[in-house]
């Protein structure tokens, strides 16, 4: 452990030299501006800077390729608060809270909320990289189909927490988002499924597409509606914490931070599984569930937080087995394996410049994100005040241009333009559209793992004959039961108040 | 003839949103209900690709009906408490109808002239014609210049390069 | 009203331009005279992604012209080499043309054949390799397949989907062995790696690339590789013809333009692609990656794919896959 810190010493030195930094800083700038538009998301971005990074020498490759991804991750934020658009499924929970606040040009408080959360967790999460990463790396392997199944059970149960008021419309929402999901090839047959017949369906609608249409257009369209009234700008808000918001927020951040980290660990999950058990969970926590979705900067913290430390966690596999536990890591890995090294135990010990460079440039990248973001947030939140007769227009072509860019074809483009106008009734008839997202990202896992596992182990046993996977499951059983109790009890108390708003 | 749409529109803005949606949903999840079949339940190497769809959709079709139920007898929804009147819809389809129209153009005039003919119907209804004019270039433009020339997104353009 | 006037104008100027921009078409002048594309049916950032990108840039200095590299992912290839195929066969649009190309039309996966295209060059050879858990009891590939002829239909064998190259890779060695395995598909190779380190599974038929890591981890070990010769980058692995199975099969990738391309156009961008899998850039990228370098010119490419075509068909038809 001394060890580790006395190499850590070494690769600060490495990454802090100017050029360094200048490599780091350019990274996480283009990472934030992939992440503000949406369709090229950090994946696309890495692929397409790694070219220029031939001449480069492997450790600015390496730092500038991870100032991308970290900067992303942040860059999603930005128009999950504007504009109620994520570019990615990690950050449709942001919307939840993060939209609401900027309604109430408070959207300085979610972005500096958001930047302080991504940092702790980010530096958090490094820690645990440099003091816990072998051990903990075997550990996470243990995470085989089973596992991963109970794993997305324990997901999908999260989802019943951001329902909204009505069972039943919660319930729509959820099964639009598995039906969705059902579309295109299943990976474990080769089946080719209720594509009517589209060749551009075979791979499955895109995430991306879905929430620029369910999300961005629908948003735009309501607005639409009303356009011609002159339309009512909040004025900016303080970018202050209330006293009584401090508490729960940083909490959330500290936890945010530790499940983030501990979910990056684990192979085949997606950032969007930490954020939304994150939000869940602090719901569950807070002495006041019902304020969830009214904007509260708790509920932006958490989930930004846990996406951040997120990538912490993800290197671990990276580093000591050289696997790749996102597609963003993979092409990473391919970077790595571009400049002559490749990801695994082996390379601590050939070139720990390389790595504890690599490590040492994520302090120094989540240092530089938190000056570029706290002034920044004052800034962006001034664009919550463009008039929408503006804004809006913008924010369609840039919609237009993101869905497009997911496989470069008008054919996407149509998609987004459906999921808005589906987006929009829904909107109407008050049922909610984070569920939709969030379960069609989380049930093509599930489909696939409970079917590996069931192959694996030709039938269920694999289920209960494993100690995580049986946890998990009876957690998840409890947290059902729990909540949909909760939300009984939350209702009838709602009755009573509705008049009154 | 104007007479029946009035009556028409009246008769509408009366009935209950949430009911209509409801039968769409259901007639959504029976699609895939439906075509579910039509991939193996079963296969010799254990469970085929027809078994998450096949229950998936039937739980999905009794969420519609437990959703129509309750449509018709708690969540009310007329459509006039959901949607705006007449001018708020326009400007709606106006927006749908501008993204068709560039769907359908912009392949063959390119990305800049679909992109500005598109933003110009929407804003002409907001700001003066030489605004909107140049509102409409200047945005297009700039988004293509970030995408296209810095991004290298193969947007379509014509024999122009734009 | 006088708003209303002028748009009709606007739109009048607008579609006066866009008829005119119809009659401008382009004269020949020497190829190339503008940008390139070449279309990756498969996502960013992959193997066949980054070959193609490393490819381009070689090209761009050969050609003296713009190469932009496209992703147009989704059907297993089909949706990204299918628009190729429509496009001008002028060489402006050349596909980078997976194995797969030769499956799509026994799999049903698309109306592809391998004969949509004039083929330009092979880039690379994708070899698979067979690979277990470090600490299996098994060494030699005689011994794992009398492991699995011991255990039928108990051996689990990882394969990046069902119906890809690496499926059909151990269903290859099924047939030539009499073994019978337990295929699970995965999301791609990398995920079927991981199980296989975490004991989910026992085997990967996946790319030797895919498992180095791993092995230089000390977590897994590489039975056999499906190659001809053994690969001079792993020199102590067999390969499964000299362990007594004569099973020879991997991926590849190639270029191809649509068919009915100028001849003179075909020779300039195999000459191209020659100098491109030539630089010391490409060969280092194929060889950590896994791959091997394997130029073919025009010709021998062809011949090359029509012979696969006639292997798979084959191949495939005496298989059952799915399920």
């Amino acid at each position: 452990m001394i060890e580790s810190l006395g190499s850590l010493m070494q690769g600060l030195a490495v990454a802090i030299s100017p050029m360094n930094i200048l490599y780091c800083f350019i990274g996480c700038a283009v990472g934030m501006l992939v992440g503000v538009l949406p369709g090229i998301g950090p994946t696309e971005a890495t692929a397409l800077l790694i070219p220029l990074t031939y001449g480069m020498s492997p450790v600015s490759a390496i730092i500038m390729l991870c100032g991308i991804y970290y900067g992303g991750m942040y860059g999603g934020t930005i128009t999950s608060v504007l504009i109620n658009t994520p570019g990615e499924a990690a950050s449709v929970v942001t919307c939840l809270d993060g939209y609401p606040l900027a309604k109430q040009g408070r959207a300085g408080v979610a972005l500096k909320v958001a930047a302080y959360g991504s940092f702790v967790g980010g530096i958090l999460s490094i820690f645990g990289l440099v003091l816990l990463a072998p051990p903990l790396a075997d550990w996470a392997l243990k995470f085989g189909p089973s596992e991963m199944f109970a794993l997305l059970v324990f997901g999908m149960c999260m989802v019943v927490g951001l329902m909204g008021k009505s069972m039943i419309r919660g319930l729509v929402s959820i099964f639009i988002g598995l039906l969705l999901a059902l579309v295109g090839m299943d990976t474990v047959s080769g089946a080719v499924r209720f594509t009517l017949g589209s060749n551009q369906l075979v791979g499955g609608l895109s995430i991306v597409t879905i929430c620029m249409g369910l999300f961005g257009l629908s948003e735009i369209l309501v607005g639409m509606e009303n356009l011609s009234q002159t339309n009512k700008v909040s004025s900016v808000a303080s970018s202050k914490l209330r006293k009584e918001e401090w508490g729960p927020t940083v909490g959330s951040i500290i936890r945010g931070s530790f499940l983030g980290f501990f979910m990056g660990l684990i192979p085949g999950t997606s950032s969007a599984i930490p954020a939304l058990i994150s939000y869940s969970m602090e719901k569950r926590l807070s002495k006041h569930p019902e304020k969830f979705g009214t904007g509260i900067p708790e509920g932006v913290a958490g989930p930004e937080t846990a996406n951040n430390s997120y990538v912490g966690g993800a290197m671990i596999p990276l580093f000591t087995l050289g696997i790749p536990c996102s597609p963003t890591i993979a092409i990473l890995m391919g970077a790595f394996m571009l400049h002559g090294l490749t990801p695994g135990p082996t390379l601590f010990i050939e070139n720990p410049i390389v790595v504890w460079g690599t490590i040492a440039s994520m302090f120094v990248g989540n240092i530089i994100l938190l000056i570029m973001n706290v002034p920044l947030a004052n800034v962006w939140a001034k664009v919550a005040q463009i008039p929408n007769k503006m804004l809006y227009p913008v924010v369609l072509i840039v919609a237009i241009l993101g869905a497009y860019t997911v496989s470069n074809s008008m054919f996407e483009v149509g998609i987004m333009l459906v999921c808005g106008v589906i987006g929009y009734l829904l909107k109407k008839l008050d049922i909610p559209m984070a569920p939709i997202a969030l379960v069609f990202v989380l049930s093509e896992m599930m489909e696939r793992s409970i079917l590996q596992s069931i192959k694996i182990n030709k039938g269920l046993s694999g289920l209960y004959n494993s100690p995580i996977c049986m946890t998990l499951l009876i957690i998840s059983v409890i947290i059902l039961i729990v909540s949909l109790f909760a939300e009984y009890s939350n209702k009838k108390s709602r009755f009573l108040t509705s008049d009154d708003e | 003839m104007e007479k029946q749409i009035t009556r028409f529109t009246s008769w509408l803005k009366k009935q209950n949103a949430a009911f209509f949606f409801s039968i769409l949903f259901i007639l959504f999840s029976l699609y895939f209900l439906i075509t579910s079949f039509d991939y193996p339940y079963h296969t010799k190497f254990g469970i085929g690709p027809g078994f998450f769809p096949r229950w998936v959709s039937i739980l999905a079709v009794i969420t519609g009906i437990l959703y129509l139920i309750s449509s018709v007898t708690r969540e009310k929804f007329s459509f006039e408490d959901a949607f705006p009147g007449a001018k708020g819809i326009g400007n709606v389809l106006l927006v749908v109808a501008s993204i068709v129209l560039f769907i359908v153009i912009a392949p063959y005039t390119g990305f800049v002239i679909a992109g500005s003919l598109m933003l110009f119907s929407i804003f002409i209804k907001q700001y003066t014609l030489s605004k909107s004019i140049i509102y409409a270039i200047l945005i297009t433009v700039i988004c293509f210049l970030i995408f296209k020339k810095a991004f290298s997104v193969p947007l379509p353009v014509n024999a122009w390069g734009f | 009203m006088k708003n209303s006037k002028l748009f009709v104008l606007f739109l009048v100027v607008v579609f006066g331009t866009l008829v005119l921009s119809g009659f401008s078409s382009v004269f020949a002048a020497d190829y190339p005279d503008h940008e390139i594309t070449i279309v990756v049916p498969y996502n960013a950032g992959g193997a066949s992604d980054m070959t193609s990108r490393i490819v381009a840039t070689g090209m761009q200095e050969a050609l003296g012209q713009t190469i932009l590299v496209v992703n147009k992912p989704g059907g297993s290839g089909g949706v990204g080499m299918s628009e190729v195929r429509a496009a001008k066969p002028d060489g402006y649009t050349i596909s980078y043309i997976p194995v797969e190309i030769v499956m799509h039309e026994t799999l049903k996966l698309s109306d592809l054949k391998s004969d949509d295209f004039d083929y330009i060059g092979q880039l690379t050879l994708v070899p698979s390799a067979l690979t277990v858990a470090a600490d299996a009891p098994y060494n030699t590939v005689k011994e794992f397949v009398d492991y699995a002829l011991a255990h039928p239909g108990e051996v689990t064998i990882g394969n990046s989907g069902a119906g890809s190259i690496w499926h059909i890779a151990a269903t290859y060695l099924e047939q030539v062995s009499g073994a019978k395995f337990n295929h699970i598909p995965f999301d791609g190779a990398a995920p079927a790696v991981t199980a296989l380190m975490g004991g989910h599974i026992n085997a990967v038929t996946v790319n030797a690339g895919e498992v180095l890591s791993g092995v230089e981890a000390g977590k897994l070990k590489i039975l056999a590789i499906m190659t001809e010769e053994r690969d001079p980058n792993m020199p102590d692995v067999p390969t499964m013809k000299e362990s007594g199975f004569d099973v020879v099969i991997g991926g590849w990738g190639g270029l191809g333009v649509p068919k009915g391309t100028p001849a003179d156009v075909m020779e300039k961008l195999s000459a191209a692609v020659e100098k491109a899998t030539d630089s010391q850039e490409f060969k280092d990228f194929i060889s950590q990656r896994g791959m091997v370098v394997c130029y073919k010119n025009s010709a021998d490419f062809t011949k090359f794919v029509a012979d696969q075509t006639v292997f798979f068909t084959d191949l495939l038809s005496k298989m059952e896959l799915g399920g």
